[in-house]
């Protein structure tokens, strides 16, 4: 029995407690092989901080009061712009909900990156999928998720008003988790192992546009060309997110595991998503194309390409699903008895990383996982 | 995927502590207490105090509008875990894109700078190469492990770090050691182009 990586790391920085360095250093006095490691993780620790010191500088800095004084010159420039702004309110509406659709719509994607779609599964009241292609490609992904979510969290994280927002909670079966949901749950035959089922409540999350954040965000994911008019500032936008149950089978790196799961046990991991539609209040002069042409380009459309996609599309019923450029999907025309989406992004011969979306009488479902992808949609076939 | 969603339920959860309401002289008062923490982190990413400053003073202007603001939210929950990840985040990202850009101007840049000093030219051009060097790992990092670095580097305690980047305390010690594996790897491999 070997002493954990991050503890033997935490002891190097002397951030363990008095009790757990002691057991530890007990431990290193009989184990050779934790001793090396150790010696390895000092070294290593030692290195990379003599490469971090070469960006010390010792460059001198005006006085934080002349600081304070650009600070200042900063504020008002911009506290006067948008006081002009404010009169300016014939567009605003129409942006409102840009930052929302592509937050949660960017969310979509695949299970290996960081997902949101666990509470914000779609906008609208969804009776249909449709897939669209888009030039993003699996290989951007990880930097521009990493982007995404950093940014995400610093221009969004406070700025979001919950209600009310619970922990998800863990049940026993399925038939808790349709009591608590309001809905049937289904779970499929065709798996053999018991999942864990959790249930998380339904919830209301109100959002105020900040035009200058929402215009920071498209930056920081490479998309400064789209420019979203100054006057949506301070539209409010809210979204009723409805109870969600999702049933994870095998091993999903669940309660306390920070990194992605191993390669290994990624490979048995299969999480079903079930809610019914979500459902958000805009404004009714909402131009709604115009929203969805931003959600597109920032995918990657072209602005034709986008303005041409969004005029087909009805976008109070459509849960738009992009496709990455380099993915593979397929419109099924049976799924569960209904048609759905499968996007997959094949490794070796017959597996994939998988995605498969349809709803059925009112509730939305997703399964996600790594397998065969027909075997996917004989798991899809077998709710029960 | 499900830590996600354990993530964002555990940011909803009401201001235990340290957490800051609007008033321009409280906000004065924060300026002075963090504009040289803030500063000296991006100026460590970007290495142009201009750049740095101006960057470091977008930071402070966001936090000026979520202080002064109508929103309904205008606490922040943990005032110097926010400042640093902005920063961090605003300054990598910042980096990255400069990477992209200006990869070859920048060098050239730095090493015109190191030929032209007098004293120890040769130094001088092996210090600004490492520097670049360190900035281009940095770049090409994944942002959380480079967050991870920097935040650690700067003195922050493995409670803080964690604050700063929503994880969990526990989990520091595991991803620090293995952001450094990761830095080491990708500096290798610059190292040897």
């Amino acid at each position: 029995m070997h002493i954990e990586e991050g503890t033997l790391r935490a002891l190097v920085d002397g951030e363990l407690s008095n009790t757990e360095e002691t057991r530890v250093r007990d431990h290193l006095r009989t184990c050779a092989q934790c001793e090396g490691t150790i010696s390895e993780m000092t070294a290593r620790a030692e290195r990379v901080h003599r490469h971090m010191s070469s960006l010390d500088s010792s460059e001198d800095t005006p006085s934080t009061q002349i600081i304070r004084q650009r600070l200042q010159t900063r504020i008002d420039k911009k506290e006067t712009s948008m006081l002009g702004r404010l009169f300016q309110r014939k567009y605003r509406l129409a942006w409102t909900t840009a930052a929302v659709v592509v937050i949660i719509a960017i969310s979509m994607l695949f299970p290996q990156v960081r997902v949101l779609a666990g509470r914000l599964l779609s906008l609208f009241r969804v009776e249909q999928i449709q897939p669209v292609e888009v030039s993003l490609t699996l290989g951007m992904l990880p930097d521009y998720m990493e982007g995404y979510f950093g940014s995400l969290d610093v221009l969004l994280g406070d700025q979001i008003d919950m209600e009310e927002l619970v922990e998800p909670r863990q049940v026993q079966d399925a038939s808790e988790a349709s009591k608590l949901a309001g809905f049937t749950v289904r779970l499929p035959t065709e798996k053999e192992s018991e999942p864990h089922i959790f249930y998380i409540a339904a919830s209301t999350v109100q959002y105020e546009i900040d035009h200058e954040l929402l215009q920071s965000l498209l930056i920081e994911i490479g998309r400064g060309d789209i420019v979203i008019p100054e006057s949506v500032d301070g539209e409010q936008v809210t979204i009723h997110l409805p109870d969600i149950v999702v049933a994870m089978y095998g091993e999903c790196g669940l309660a306390g595991d920070e990194d992605q799961p191993s390669a290994g046990k990624r490979e048995t991991c299969m999480a079903l998503i079930q809610a019914r539609s979500p459902t958000v209040d805009v404004p009714p002069e909402l131009d709604l194309n115009s929203l969805g042409e931003i959600f597109l380009q920032v995918l990657g459309m072209s602005d034709e390409e986008a303005a041409q996609f969004s005029e087909k599309v009805d976008w109070l019923t459509t849960l738009v699903l992009p496709i990455p450029a380099d993915a593979q999907y397929e419109e099924i025309a049976n799924v569960d008895g209904t048609p759905g989406v499968l996007v997959k992004d094949p490794y070796g011969e017959d597996m994939a990383w998988y995605t498969l979306v349809w709803i059925k009488s009112g509730i939305l479902y997703g399964l996600m996982g790594f397998d065969d992808p027909g075997h996917a949609l004989a798991v899809a076939d077998s709710l029960k | 995927m499900l830590r996600s969603i354990l993530t964002i339920s555990e940011t909803q959860r009401p201001a235990e502590k340290n957490h800051v309401e609007g008033g321009t002289r409280e906000f004065d008062s924060l300026f002075q207490q963090h504009w040289p923490l803030v500063f000296g982190v991006t100026l460590r990413i970007l290495g142009d105090p201009d750049e740095a400053e101006d960057l470091s003073l977008e930071v402070f202007w966001r936090l000026y509008r979520r202080l002064q603001g109508d929103t309904k939210v205008a606490k922040i929950r943990n005032l110097r875990a926010w400042l640093f990840r902005s920063a961090t985040n605003l300054a990598l990202n910042e980096l990255r894109s400069r990477k992209r850009r200006t990869h070859y101007e920048v060098q050239a840049g730095v090493f015109d700078q190191a030929e032209n000093s007098v004293e120890n030219p040769i130094e001088d051009i092996e210090r600004a190469e490492e520097r670049v060097r360190v900035r281009a790992v940095l770049a090409g990092m994944k942002v959380r492990d480079a967050q991870l670095l920097l935040l650690r580097y700067t003195g922050l305690s493995y409670k803080e770090v964690a604050e700063a980047l929503d994880i969990k305390p526990s989990s520091v010690g595991t991803l620090l050691a293995r952001a450094e594996k990761a830095f080491e790897e990708r500096y290798r491999e610059l190292e040897g182009k």
